[in-house]
Protein backbone atom coordinates (compact mmCIF):
# COMPACT_ATOMS: atom_id res chain seq x y z
CA UNK A 1 0.00 0.00 0.00
CA UNK A 2 2.66 2.36 0.92
CA UNK A 3 4.52 1.69 -2.01
CA UNK A 4 1.40 2.48 -4.24
CA UNK A 5 0.84 5.31 -2.66
CA UNK A 6 4.87 6.19 -2.82
CA UNK A 7 4.58 5.63 -6.62
CA UNK A 8 1.32 7.80 -6.90
CA UNK A 9 2.79 10.81 -4.94
CA UNK A 10 6.11 10.47 -7.19
CA UNK A 11 4.18 10.55 -10.28
CA UNK A 12 1.98 13.10 -8.55
CA UNK A 13 5.01 15.19 -7.68
CA UNK A 14 6.40 14.69 -11.13
CA UNK A 15 3.35 15.61 -12.76
CA UNK A 16 3.18 19.17 -10.87
CA UNK A 17 7.22 19.83 -12.03
CA UNK A 18 6.25 18.97 -15.75
CA UNK A 19 2.94 21.17 -15.39
CA UNK A 20 4.88 24.16 -13.49
CA UNK A 21 8.32 23.71 -16.35
CA UNK A 22 5.93 24.01 -19.15
CA UNK A 23 4.09 26.87 -17.42
CA UNK A 24 7.82 28.63 -16.51
CA UNK A 25 8.65 28.09 -20.13
CA UNK A 26 5.76 30.10 -21.37
CA UNK A 27 5.65 32.76 -19.23
CA UNK A 28 9.17 33.23 -20.33
CA UNK A 29 8.42 32.82 -23.78
CA UNK A 30 6.00 35.44 -23.15
CA UNK A 31 8.35 37.83 -21.38
CA UNK A 32 10.85 37.47 -24.47
CA UNK A 33 8.13 38.22 -27.19
CA UNK A 34 7.45 41.07 -25.10
CA UNK A 35 10.83 42.38 -24.78
CA UNK A 36 11.17 41.73 -28.47
CA UNK A 37 8.10 43.31 -29.75
CA UNK A 38 8.41 46.04 -26.95
CA UNK A 39 11.88 46.65 -28.35
CA UNK A 40 11.11 47.31 -32.09
CA UNK A 41 8.35 49.87 -31.01
CA UNK A 42 10.69 51.40 -29.16
CA UNK A 43 13.15 51.66 -32.04
CA UNK A 44 9.75 52.78 -34.15
CA UNK A 45 9.12 55.71 -31.68
CA UNK A 46 12.71 56.71 -31.98
CA UNK A 47 12.57 56.71 -35.62
CA UNK A 48 9.72 59.28 -35.15
CA UNK A 49 11.85 61.79 -33.73
CA UNK A 50 13.20 64.96 -35.91
CA UNK A 51 16.02 64.79 -36.10
CA UNK A 52 16.32 68.35 -38.75
CA UNK A 53 17.39 70.67 -36.02
CA UNK A 54 19.81 67.81 -34.10
CA UNK A 55 23.13 68.47 -36.80
CA UNK A 56 23.09 72.16 -35.55
CA UNK A 57 22.37 71.64 -32.12
CA UNK A 58 25.51 69.49 -31.78
CA UNK A 59 27.72 71.53 -33.60
CA UNK A 60 26.90 74.77 -32.44
CA UNK A 61 28.71 72.89 -29.07
CA UNK A 62 31.82 72.36 -30.70
CA UNK A 63 32.01 75.47 -32.81
CA UNK A 64 31.37 77.59 -29.20
CA UNK A 65 34.02 75.31 -27.79
CA UNK A 66 36.58 76.11 -30.14
CA UNK A 67 35.95 79.56 -30.29
CA UNK A 68 36.07 79.50 -26.03
CA UNK A 69 39.39 77.82 -26.07
CA UNK A 70 40.75 80.21 -28.73
CA UNK A 71 39.38 83.68 -26.91
CA UNK A 72 40.72 82.34 -23.05
CA UNK A 73 44.54 81.25 -24.97
CA UNK A 74 46.23 82.63 -21.71
CA UNK A 75 50.13 81.11 -22.09
CA UNK A 76 52.29 79.56 -24.42
CA UNK A 77 50.76 75.63 -23.13
CA UNK A 78 47.09 77.21 -23.80
CA UNK A 79 48.25 78.07 -27.68
CA UNK A 80 49.56 74.74 -28.25
CA UNK A 81 46.74 72.99 -26.83
CA UNK A 82 44.60 75.40 -28.86
CA UNK A 83 46.44 75.09 -32.25
CA UNK A 84 46.58 71.73 -32.42
CA UNK A 85 42.98 70.76 -31.27
CA UNK A 86 40.45 73.86 -32.49
CA UNK A 87 38.76 72.91 -36.14
CA UNK A 88 39.74 75.96 -38.12
CA UNK A 89 40.35 76.14 -41.38
CA UNK A 90 44.30 76.52 -42.08
CA UNK A 91 43.61 80.15 -43.55
CA UNK A 92 41.41 81.50 -40.11
CA UNK A 93 44.49 79.34 -38.12
CA UNK A 94 46.95 81.53 -39.42
CA UNK A 95 45.23 84.95 -39.13
CA UNK A 96 43.60 84.12 -35.83
CA UNK A 97 46.30 82.30 -34.14
CA UNK A 98 49.69 83.34 -36.53
CA UNK A 99 52.49 81.22 -36.39
CA UNK A 100 53.49 81.49 -32.99
CA UNK A 101 52.32 82.80 -29.23
CA UNK A 102 52.71 86.45 -28.61
CA UNK A 103 51.81 87.65 -25.05
CA UNK A 104 50.82 90.79 -26.79
CA UNK A 105 47.96 89.35 -28.92
CA UNK A 106 46.31 86.89 -25.91
CA UNK A 107 45.59 86.65 -22.64
CA UNK A 108 43.08 89.30 -22.32
CA UNK A 109 40.06 86.99 -21.93
CA UNK A 110 39.80 85.75 -18.54
CA UNK A 111 36.82 84.32 -18.22
CA UNK A 112 33.61 83.65 -21.01
CA UNK A 113 30.08 82.47 -20.39
CA UNK A 114 27.61 81.56 -22.96
CA UNK A 115 24.21 83.39 -23.19
CA UNK A 116 22.55 82.36 -26.30
CA UNK A 117 23.47 80.59 -29.46
CA UNK A 118 22.05 80.16 -32.44
CA UNK A 119 22.58 79.07 -36.27
CA UNK A 120 21.23 79.87 -39.45
CA UNK A 121 19.29 77.10 -41.49
CA UNK A 122 18.95 76.18 -44.92
CA UNK A 123 22.25 77.40 -46.26
CA UNK A 124 24.02 74.87 -48.58
CA UNK A 125 27.06 76.85 -48.84
CA UNK A 126 27.87 76.58 -44.88
CA UNK A 127 26.51 77.24 -41.18
CA UNK A 128 26.50 80.16 -39.96
CA UNK A 129 26.95 80.34 -36.05
CA UNK A 130 26.05 83.42 -33.60
CA UNK A 131 27.34 83.46 -29.92
CA UNK A 132 26.24 86.37 -27.47
CA UNK A 133 29.04 86.12 -24.72
CA UNK A 134 29.56 87.40 -21.94
CA UNK A 135 33.42 88.22 -21.06
CA UNK A 136 35.52 89.34 -18.17
CA UNK A 137 39.15 90.67 -18.07
CA UNK A 138 40.90 91.95 -15.53
CA UNK A 139 39.87 95.08 -14.93
CA UNK A 140 35.88 94.70 -16.85
CA UNK A 141 33.08 93.12 -17.71
CA UNK A 142 31.38 93.09 -21.25
CA UNK A 143 29.51 91.55 -24.11
CA UNK A 144 30.94 89.83 -26.99
CA UNK A 145 29.06 88.86 -30.25
CA UNK A 146 30.48 86.45 -33.01
CA UNK A 147 29.88 85.25 -36.01
CA UNK A 148 31.35 81.73 -37.09
CA UNK A 149 31.45 80.61 -39.94
CA UNK A 150 31.24 76.78 -40.37
CA UNK A 151 32.05 74.56 -43.77
CA UNK A 152 32.63 71.03 -44.19
CA UNK A 153 32.67 70.66 -40.27
CA UNK A 154 35.54 73.31 -40.06
CA UNK A 155 35.46 77.25 -38.62
CA UNK A 156 36.43 79.37 -41.53
CA UNK A 157 35.87 82.75 -40.43
CA UNK A 158 35.35 84.09 -37.21
CA UNK A 159 33.95 87.82 -36.85
CA UNK A 160 34.18 89.37 -32.99
CA UNK A 161 32.77 92.34 -32.06
CA UNK B 1 13.25 22.11 -3.35
CA UNK B 2 12.08 25.41 -0.98
CA UNK B 3 15.29 27.31 -2.23
CA UNK B 4 14.45 25.97 -6.09
CA UNK B 5 10.65 27.46 -5.49
CA UNK B 6 12.05 30.75 -4.12
CA UNK B 7 14.18 31.10 -7.15
CA UNK B 8 11.47 30.84 -9.98
CA UNK B 9 9.05 32.93 -7.72
CA UNK B 10 12.45 35.38 -8.13
CA UNK B 11 13.06 34.73 -11.98
CA UNK B 12 8.95 35.43 -12.14
CA UNK B 13 8.67 38.42 -10.39
CA UNK B 14 12.09 39.53 -12.05
CA UNK B 15 10.38 38.73 -15.80
CA UNK B 16 7.13 40.85 -14.96
CA UNK B 17 9.30 43.68 -13.65
CA UNK B 18 11.36 43.89 -16.62
CA UNK B 19 7.89 43.62 -18.39
CA UNK B 20 6.95 47.34 -16.29
CA UNK B 21 10.04 48.95 -16.91
CA UNK B 22 9.94 48.32 -20.84
CA UNK B 23 6.42 49.41 -20.83
CA UNK B 24 7.15 52.48 -18.56
CA UNK B 25 10.55 53.19 -21.38
CA UNK B 26 8.30 52.87 -23.98
CA UNK B 27 5.90 55.37 -22.69
CA UNK B 28 8.79 57.87 -21.43
CA UNK B 29 10.12 57.10 -25.04
CA UNK B 30 6.90 58.46 -26.62
CA UNK B 31 6.50 61.46 -24.61
CA UNK B 32 10.07 62.67 -25.34
CA UNK B 33 9.94 62.01 -29.21
CA UNK B 34 6.63 63.71 -29.15
CA UNK B 35 7.89 66.74 -26.98
CA UNK B 36 10.61 67.33 -29.21
CA UNK B 37 9.10 67.17 -32.31
CA UNK B 38 6.64 69.50 -31.30
CA UNK B 39 9.90 71.90 -30.30
CA UNK B 40 11.60 71.76 -33.78
CA UNK B 41 7.93 72.09 -35.31
CA UNK B 42 7.28 75.26 -34.03
CA UNK B 43 10.79 75.83 -34.09
CA UNK B 44 10.77 75.93 -37.69
CA UNK B 45 7.45 77.58 -38.21
CA UNK B 46 8.46 80.59 -35.81
CA UNK B 47 11.14 80.87 -38.28
CA UNK B 48 9.90 80.66 -41.42
CA UNK B 49 6.58 82.93 -40.34
CA UNK B 50 9.16 85.62 -39.07
CA UNK B 51 11.71 85.43 -41.75
CA UNK B 52 8.72 85.75 -44.47
CA UNK B 53 7.46 88.58 -42.72
CA UNK B 54 11.41 90.38 -42.05
CA UNK B 55 12.05 89.55 -45.91
CA UNK B 56 9.28 92.21 -46.84
CA UNK B 57 11.09 95.04 -45.56
CA UNK B 58 14.63 94.01 -46.36
CA UNK B 59 14.63 96.57 -49.30
CA UNK B 60 12.96 99.42 -47.25
CA UNK B 61 14.79 98.68 -43.76
CA UNK B 62 18.59 98.59 -44.48
CA UNK B 63 18.44 102.63 -46.26
CA UNK B 64 16.87 103.43 -43.10
CA UNK B 65 19.42 101.87 -40.65
CA UNK B 66 22.03 103.76 -42.40
CA UNK B 67 20.75 107.36 -41.53
CA UNK B 68 19.37 108.94 -38.05
CA UNK B 69 15.33 107.60 -38.17
CA UNK B 70 12.82 107.50 -36.16
CA UNK B 71 9.71 105.98 -34.97
CA UNK B 72 7.63 107.69 -37.12
CA UNK B 73 9.96 106.59 -40.09
CA UNK B 74 9.80 103.15 -39.09
CA UNK B 75 5.98 103.46 -39.07
CA UNK B 76 5.58 104.38 -42.02
CA UNK B 77 7.22 101.09 -43.41
CA UNK B 78 4.76 98.98 -40.95
CA UNK B 79 6.88 98.51 -37.78
CA UNK B 80 7.20 99.75 -34.65
CA UNK B 81 9.78 98.98 -31.97
CA UNK B 82 11.39 100.96 -28.96
CA UNK B 83 14.56 102.61 -30.01
CA UNK B 84 16.44 102.74 -27.28
CA UNK B 85 19.25 100.70 -28.27
CA UNK B 86 19.99 102.12 -32.03
CA UNK B 87 22.47 104.29 -31.22
CA UNK B 88 22.43 107.83 -33.07
CA UNK B 89 24.69 108.36 -35.67
CA UNK B 90 27.26 110.95 -35.40
CA UNK B 91 28.32 113.64 -38.84
CA UNK B 92 31.50 111.58 -39.46
CA UNK B 93 29.43 107.95 -39.20
CA UNK B 94 26.58 109.33 -41.49
CA UNK B 95 29.20 110.83 -43.68
CA UNK B 96 30.81 106.94 -43.86
CA UNK B 97 27.96 105.03 -44.57
CA UNK B 98 26.78 107.54 -47.94
CA UNK B 99 28.07 104.77 -49.82
CA UNK B 100 27.85 101.56 -47.76
CA UNK B 101 28.07 97.50 -48.87
CA UNK B 102 25.63 95.28 -46.57
CA UNK B 103 28.50 92.39 -46.19
CA UNK B 104 25.95 90.35 -44.02
CA UNK B 105 22.84 89.96 -43.75
CA UNK B 106 21.41 86.31 -42.63
CA UNK B 107 18.73 84.89 -40.14
CA UNK B 108 19.34 82.69 -37.33
CA UNK B 109 17.48 80.81 -34.55
CA UNK B 110 18.05 77.95 -32.15
CA UNK B 111 15.72 75.02 -30.85
CA UNK B 112 12.61 76.30 -29.12
CA UNK B 113 13.05 80.12 -30.49
CA UNK B 114 9.83 81.94 -31.20
CA UNK B 115 11.61 84.64 -32.71
CA UNK B 116 14.01 84.92 -35.26
CA UNK B 117 16.99 86.93 -34.89
CA UNK B 118 18.60 89.05 -37.97
CA UNK B 119 22.12 90.17 -38.24
CA UNK B 120 22.89 92.91 -40.51
CA UNK B 121 26.49 93.84 -41.34
CA UNK B 122 26.63 96.93 -42.93
CA UNK B 123 30.28 98.39 -43.79
CA UNK B 124 30.92 101.42 -44.69
CA UNK B 125 33.98 104.14 -45.54
CA UNK B 126 36.47 102.60 -42.73
CA UNK B 127 33.22 101.66 -40.73
CA UNK B 128 31.13 99.02 -39.65
CA UNK B 129 27.57 99.21 -38.64
CA UNK B 130 26.38 96.14 -36.79
CA UNK B 131 22.16 95.84 -36.59
CA UNK B 132 20.71 93.30 -34.97
CA UNK B 133 16.69 92.71 -35.08
CA UNK B 134 14.24 90.56 -33.93
CA UNK B 135 11.63 89.31 -35.72
CA UNK B 136 8.52 87.71 -34.14
CA UNK B 137 5.68 86.42 -36.48
CA UNK B 138 4.20 89.59 -37.34
CA UNK B 139 5.92 92.03 -35.64
CA UNK B 140 9.48 94.25 -35.44
CA UNK B 141 10.32 92.78 -31.16
CA UNK B 142 13.85 94.36 -31.21
CA UNK B 143 16.03 96.52 -33.23
CA UNK B 144 20.03 97.20 -32.06
CA UNK B 145 22.31 99.66 -34.19
CA UNK B 146 26.31 100.11 -33.06
CA UNK B 147 29.20 101.53 -35.46
CA UNK B 148 32.57 100.37 -34.85
CA UNK B 149 35.83 101.29 -36.75
CA UNK B 150 35.92 98.60 -39.59
CA UNK B 151 39.17 96.54 -39.41
CA UNK B 152 41.48 96.24 -42.07
CA UNK B 153 41.16 92.20 -42.29
CA UNK B 154 37.60 91.78 -42.44
CA UNK B 155 36.18 89.28 -44.12
CA UNK B 156 32.89 87.38 -44.54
Amino acid sequence: MSRILGYNADSKSKRVWLLGSLALMLLWGIFFAYILIENNSIREIESQRDLRLAPYEIMKFWVYEDVRSFLLIGSESDYNKVYANVRFSDDLKYRLLGSSYSSLRFGYVKDISLLDAQYTLGDTEGIYFYFLLKAKTLDQEGYLDVIAFVRDDKIVNLIIY
Amino acid sequence: MRLLKFLLLFLLVGALSGCGVLFVDKSAKLADVEEQNALVQSTLSAFNDSKSFALQFRDTLIPLLVKNFTADDLGRLGLSTDLNNVVPLSDEELEAFRVYVVVHDEFYTSLGADTTREIILIKGDSKMLYVTAIWGADSLKMLTREVKDFESDFRL
